[in-house]
């Protein structure tokens, strides 16, 4: 997803990592129970309903072992 | 309405589709390449309201309609931003008087002279108590389309849910409306909260309502178009699969077949004028659904909880579509609960943005302070990725720890490991793709 730069400068310099823009927001990584998130960013679509974007985002937790649970449910 | 998240189900049903409606909701919105008509249906240039769409948001509709010819341009008799110039966060109806028909008549002429095409308003959800002094919801509709010269969009599930909640029933607002202006109809799916029927657009299509559209389009002889609405959130959660969607789809075609198969009402005279300035409605609107406590000649509303409620929901929504990192470390660190308390407290303090970048950036100024490990790197790098996108330059987050560890659990959804340590990323635009040797 990116790669190490070390400048090799002094230890206080930061270690400096690149990361492209598109890598950062993986949205099928990020939601995998609405792939198309993205398209949302933006003013509210044209329903006048309840929003479940709160709801889905508690959903997408993983235990230790890769399991997906809900919290707070 | 075409959604990227949609394109399989719409794909396994081509044959059934005849066009896609198209909502650009992002400034980065690409259109859909489908091989089919597209129909542009605005959100950011609501028609409604005393303050006029932006004149950048009426280009970038004319823009995306020009890309792909669409054949009239849709957005919404609604009111979406107050005179003290904070927006709703929601579509709010407006008053149905002699003035806010004066002032949807001067948006719609306005968006219309930007995007030249023809224009159509879309009738809009009323959670609201008719009132006695202002116009029944078919004569305001009819009056706006006359005062505009514009085409109107049928929203049926709309006026099915006024009818529902207790305004005027559907058939009779379909007679007040001047037949040959009416070029689409939308129908959809809604869902019961609180006593009222929701416009969700959650899920099928109602079998009672496919009938009331059916005989509603029989009275119109030139309309052009029949959508199913639908939000891609309730796919999954509803079990609305290719199947479900081709049985819809020939319903539509069902609504189709009939329209023009009666004569449509006769014309009915001009309504007489009914006083009431829209900015006062506004005004009113706001003191009822903004701040602490509802106050105003409104907030006796029963659905004015209703409106707050839901007005919370997509502010909430908005923040943890735009900051999803952000939102898992905060669970993960600090618990739902404190996490919802927060939210909460945020939205009762500030008003919700149109733009998603907006309310990110109003949240991270909001979170300054909060106890919470690394909460203010994870806001700066999701907001810097939005930067980088937005602007094509490259832009640097610090870290005091190393990130790969922590945003890859974020990603996971897993409680983070960090290590410390002095690091900083660039995020590069998404044209340079890839890492830069070291200086």
């Amino acid at each position: 997803m990116g790669e190490f730069e070390i400048r090799g400068q002094e230890m206080a310099a930061p270690i400096e990592v690149v990361i492209p823009a598109e890598v950062a927001f993986d949205i099928d990584e990020l939601f995998k129970v609405q792939r198309a998130v993205f398209e949302r960013m933006g003013h509210p679509s044209c329903n006048s309903g309840a929003d479940l974007r709160l709801t889905l985002a508690r959903r997408f937790m993983v235990d230790g072992g890769g399991n997906l649970k809900n919290f707070g449910e | 309405m075409w959604f990227p998240a949609l394109a399989d189900l719409v794909a396994a049903n081509d044959e059934l589709v005849d066009f896609v409606e198209f909502e650009p909701v992002t400034r980065l919105a690409a259109t859909p390449d489908v091989g089919k008509p597209v129909v542009v249906h605005g959100v950011t240039c609501a028609v409604g309201g005393s303050v006029p769409p932006a004149y950048a948001d009426m280009r970038a509709l004319a823009d995306v309609a020009a890309r792909v010819d669409s054949p009239w341009v849709s957005d919404h008799l609604s009111v979406n931003r107050f005179e003290s110039d904070v927006d709703t966060g929601f579509f709010l109806p407006p008053a149905q008087t002699s003035d806010a028909v004066a002032v949807a008549a001067r948006n719609i002429r306005a968006l219309r002279q930007v995007v030249r095409r023809p224009v159509a308003f879309e009738t809009g959800v009323n959670y609201l108590r008719p009132r006695e002094n202002q116009l029944p919801d078919g004569d305001f509709f009819a009056a706006v389309a006359e005062a505009a010269n514009c085409l109107i969009l049928c929203d049926v599930h709309n006026l099915w849910c006024n009818e529902r909640n207790g305004r005027q029933p559907v058939l009779d607002v379909v007679a007040a409306l001047p037949a040959d202006r009416v070029c689409e109809l939308h129908l959809a799916g809604g869902e019961e909260h609180d006593g009222y029927l929701l416009d969700a657009h959650s899920g099928t299509i109602d079998p009672e309502l496919v009938e009331l559209a059916i005989e509603v389009a029989s009275r119109l002889p030139h309309l052009r178009a029949v959508t199913f609405e639908l939000i891609p959130d309730y796919v999954g959660p509803n079990g609305i699969d290719a199947a479900v969607l081709g049985d819809q789809l020939r319903q539509l075609h069902r609504i189709w077949a009939a329209r023009g198969s009666r004569a449509p009402a006769p014309l009915r005279a001009a309504p007489s004028v009914v006083r009431g300035a829209a900015s006062a409605w506004e005004r009113e609107l706001e003191s009822a659904v903004r701040g602490p406590v509802a106050a105003g000649v409104l907030a006796a509303d029963p659905a004015i909880p209703v409106y707050r409620e839901l007005i919370g929901a997509v502010q909430r929504g908005n923040v943890v579509t735009a900051l999803p990192l952000t939102y898992r470390l905060l669970v993960l660190m600090t618990g739902v609960a404190a996490t919802d308390e927060l939210l909460d407290g945020y939205v009762a303090a500030h008003p919700p943005h149109a733009w998603a970048y907006d309310e990110a950036r109003q949240f991270q100024s909001f979170a300054e302070g909060v106890d919470c490990p690394h909460l203010a790197e994870v806001l700066a790098f999701e907001l810097g990725a939005y930067e980088a996108v937005v602007t094509g330059e490259r832009v640097r987050v610090r870290f005091t720890c190393e990130p790969h560890g922590l945003l890859d659990a974020l990603r996971a959804g897993t409680p983070p490991d960090v290590v410390p340590g002095s690091y900083e990323i660039v995020v590069e635009p998404p044209r340079q793709a890839g890492g830069r040797k070291a200086d």
